[in-house]
């Protein structure tokens, strides 16, 4: 029986600190035993207070943990505490603390605390995972000048059932949330611009072909030098070739831009100056047609 | 008259008018110091017994802001059941219930409605290991808590700055809050130890089928609940938590570490746990407001009427919290902003910019690229955190898609396309050119044919 030395109580105020003799609670023969589904003991471990297990003991989904330790007497009488619990302290990250519960005879004082794996009873966090607990025996009550006991029994390895283990209920708890990076659409995928490029090539080679055909053709521009003589011809030439380009340019403004009314307002004034510079150039053409096939005056008389 | 009033008003957010109701008016000298603790902080308190009629609102007002139950609540005041006080904290009024192994079976179902389980009738915490030798020496019931380590280490409900070292003395009955429930929280819980169990027959083992025994850190001794409507629920496992003579302890815990057993006084933090408990309660801490949302394109100012798809945005948001009665700038770096249209498309935790000494406002901002999705968008900041008032600040913006002369005009694809157009409208005008001008010999012998 292991004595205990004097507390030390601190003087608050005034008070006296009082010297209590006490002595530890009385605890023996504690055997850590495990037995199978038929009950027969397969394994058996005597503890020593205050030792504990040197190393982890290994309980099978399925069987039976059982400690049963013997109360001893204090003062001539069975020093029957109120609490005799083991506590189950697990060593993952989530840390339960799993209380279990046994029982005293009162006329023996035999005590023992029983985990049946298989059964219902058992606590549903022994059936979370195979995880390692360190088991504390605590035994208290109320008989004066007895401390409560407590006993850090060691490790033991408890499997959970491999079919159908129980779900742990996860602690619901609002934090911050994973964030969220949107996948944009990838763009669409484009043809190699050496291919478009050679191909833009390809849709300007005629104008080589065409100026290989027109050098041979002897263009000396004589009409056009012809009209300097007179200015308002070269004006109308001029303005029907600007009309000209301006109405493709509108056409290009309104596939680029793509706004209708204006476009219109534009093509409406261009395409009357084009027909009014263009009669006038065409028929200062005309004229000096007529004058070189032979001076057919009469020809044009008829116009 | 009025500014007399506006000085004494409390601190509280929420209002300074506050009923306590008790099992008889006797009472109320064994709570002089935390009755006298809350008129400190201007409350107006309205004492009453259970028995009388009280009436909690009228017209659809709350005649009081807040509710404090010290009493067992045997039976319920006249003209007033679970449902009126479940209405009183819908409507915005915060409420403290502080509960003892005598409870009547109306505070049970009251506390059950807000999720948090009390232990069976007549069943108190015991811990043979955490006992104060005076005040618990003869049932081992009223325990000793250490604040450091059984205490929920969160800022805004008890700070750690105000408790730690110290010990809470308690002695009442064990609750348990349901895991599942983001608005509830254990602060204070049982030392490992400890278990629940009735004090009769303390001569013989505590037997019990092992389901429903609640023991160690399981058993909760004080948890608050914040409703959806962010009015704030307290609950106490023990009404002596709060009295004088608990208060003023001097807590002698006993202390077994292995043969050794010691008695050794610490500090009572029961006045401070409780006055930190109570202003969390009551609103005068942890308070969140958004005090201002702005969103604009990026290199502009105004928020526009629409984004277009793809846009950079920026968005900020202000926050402050409200702590030692006043506002201060709330500090986090988990405000996350969620662009959500039925799901959420971005979510993005947001930046604090520093708003400067003496500002008030919590500043968080962040740029995003909008996504390629059109339609109606929610820009949210949904920050509920423990502790805090609940934000959910929600600003409903279109994203459009791109207008018809929005999308690129030129691709390379269709070079030769383009070229081939230009080529044609520059022929046009050249050859048009030449063959009016040109002086082409040929054309005008043919002409002359003709």
């Amino acid at each position: 029986m292991l004595l205990r030395a004097t507390s030390l109580a601190v003087v608050v105020g005034a008070l006296a600190s009082a010297v209590t003799a006490a002595s530890l609670w009385p605890v023996n023969d504690i055997t850590l035993s495990i037995l199978d589904k038929a009950r027969s003991q397969t394994k058996e471990l005597h503890l020593d207070y205050p030792t504990a297990l040197s190393t982890p003991v290994l309980a099978q989904a399925g069987e039976v943990v059982k400690l049963s330790f013997k109360i001893g007497e204090h003062n001539g009488k069975k020093a029957l505490p109120h609490q005799a619990m083991i506590r189950f302290q697990s060593k993952d990250e989530y840390a339960d603390s799993i209380m279990v519960v046994g029982s005293v005879s009162k006329s023996s004082g035999r005590g023992r605390i029983e985990i049946d794996l298989a059964s219902s009873t058992a606590d549903e966090r022994f059936k979370y995972n195979t995880r390692q607990y360190n088991m504390e025996l605590l035994i208290g009550g109320y008989i004066q000048d007895l401390d409560s006991f407590k006993y850090d029994l060691g490790t033991i390895e408890i499997e959970a059932p491999a079919s159908n283990p129980a779900i742990r209920p996860a602690r619901v708890a609002y934090t911050a949330q994973p964030e969220i990076h949107h996948q944009f659409r990838p763009d669409q995928k484009l043809i190699n611009v050496v291919v478009s490029g050679t191909f833009t090539a390809l849709v300007l080679a005629p104008w080589l072909i065409l100026a290989l055909l027109w050098s041979r053709l002897n263009i000396r521009f004589e009409p056009l030098r012809a009209l300097a003589q007179n200015p308002k011809d070269i004006f109308m030439a001029l303005l029907f070739m600007v009309s000209l380009f301006s109405i493709e340019t509108t056409l290009y403004s309104y596939w680029v831009g793509v706004t209708l009314f204006p476009t219109l307002q534009q093509l409406g004034v261009w395409s009357v100056v084009a027909a009014v510079s263009g009669r006038s150039a065409l028929s200062a053409l005309q004229k000096r047609r007529l004058q070189r096939t032979g001076g057919d005056s009469g020809a044009k008389k008829e116009l | 008259m009025a500014l007399a009033w506006v000085a004494s008003a409390s601190s509280s957010l929420t209002g300074s008018r506050a009923l306590v109701l008790l099992d008889s008016l006797d009472d109320t000298d064994s709570y002089s110091s935390f009755l006298k603790d809350l008129e400190d902080r201007h409350y107006r308190l309205s004492i009453e017994e259970v028995g009388s009629e009280i009436k909690l609102s009228k017209n659809d007002e709350r005649n009081f802001d807040h509710l404090l139950l010290l009493t067992k609540l045997k039976s319920y005041p006249k003209g007033l059941t679970a449902k009126g006080f479940i209405e009183f904290v819908a409507d915005g009024g915060n409420l403290l219930i502080a509960a003892s192994p005598d409870m009547g079976t109306p505070l049970r179902e009251l506390a059950r409605e807000f999720d948090v389980e009390f232990d069976d009738r007549q069943t108190t915490v015991l811990d043979h290991f955490h006992y104060d030798t005076k005040l618990g020496a003869e049932k081992h019931d009223a325990i000793v808590v250490p604040a450091s380590t059984n205490v929920l280490n969160n800022e805004h409900i008890i700070p750690q700055a105000q408790v730690a070292g110290q010990s809470i003395l308690f002695r009442g009955i064990a609750h348990s809050v349901n895991p599942t429930n983001p608005l509830l929280t254990s602060v204070l819980w049982a030392p490992n130890e400890a278990y629940s169990w009735e004090t009769v027959n303390l001569s013989e083992p505590a037997k019990q089928g092992p389901l429903t025994m609640m023991a160690g850190k399981d058993i909760s001794l004080a948890s608050v609940m914040q409703a959806r409507n962010n009015a704030r629920v307290a609950f106490v496992g023990s009404t002596e938590m709060l009295s004088d003579r608990f208060f003023d302890a001097q807590p002698e815990p006993i202390s077994v570490s292995g043969a050794e057993t010691t008695t050794t006084t610490t500090k009572n933090a029961n006045r401070a746990f409780v006055a930190e408990l109570t202003k969390w309660t009551f609103q005068e801490k942890g308070v969140v407001e958004v005090r201002n949302v702005h969103h604009h394109k990026v290199g502009e100012d105004l928020a526009p009427a629409h984004y277009r798809i793809k846009e950079n945005m920026t968005y900020t948001i202000e926050m402050s919290v409200f702590h030692d009665d006043e506002w201060h700038p709330l500090i986090a770096d988990d405000v996350q902003l969620e662009l959500i249209m039925l799901d959420p498309y971005i979510r993005k935790t947001l930046d604090r910019i520093d708003g400067g000494e003496g500002s008030t406002l919590g500043i968080y901002t962040t740029t995003v690229q909008l996504p390629d999705q059109y339609g109606v968008f929610k820009f949210t900041v949904n920050y509920k955190r423990l502790g805090l008032t609940y934000i959910e600040s929600i600003t409903t913006v279109g994203i459009h898609p791109l207008r018809h002369d929005q999308y690129p005009r030129f691709i390379s694809q269709a070079k030769p396309y383009y070229t081939s157009a230009a080529s044609m409208a520059v022929g046009f005008l050249v050859f048009s050119f030449i063959y009016l001008w040109g002086g082409l010999d040929s054309s005008a012998k043919t002409t002359k044919k003709a």
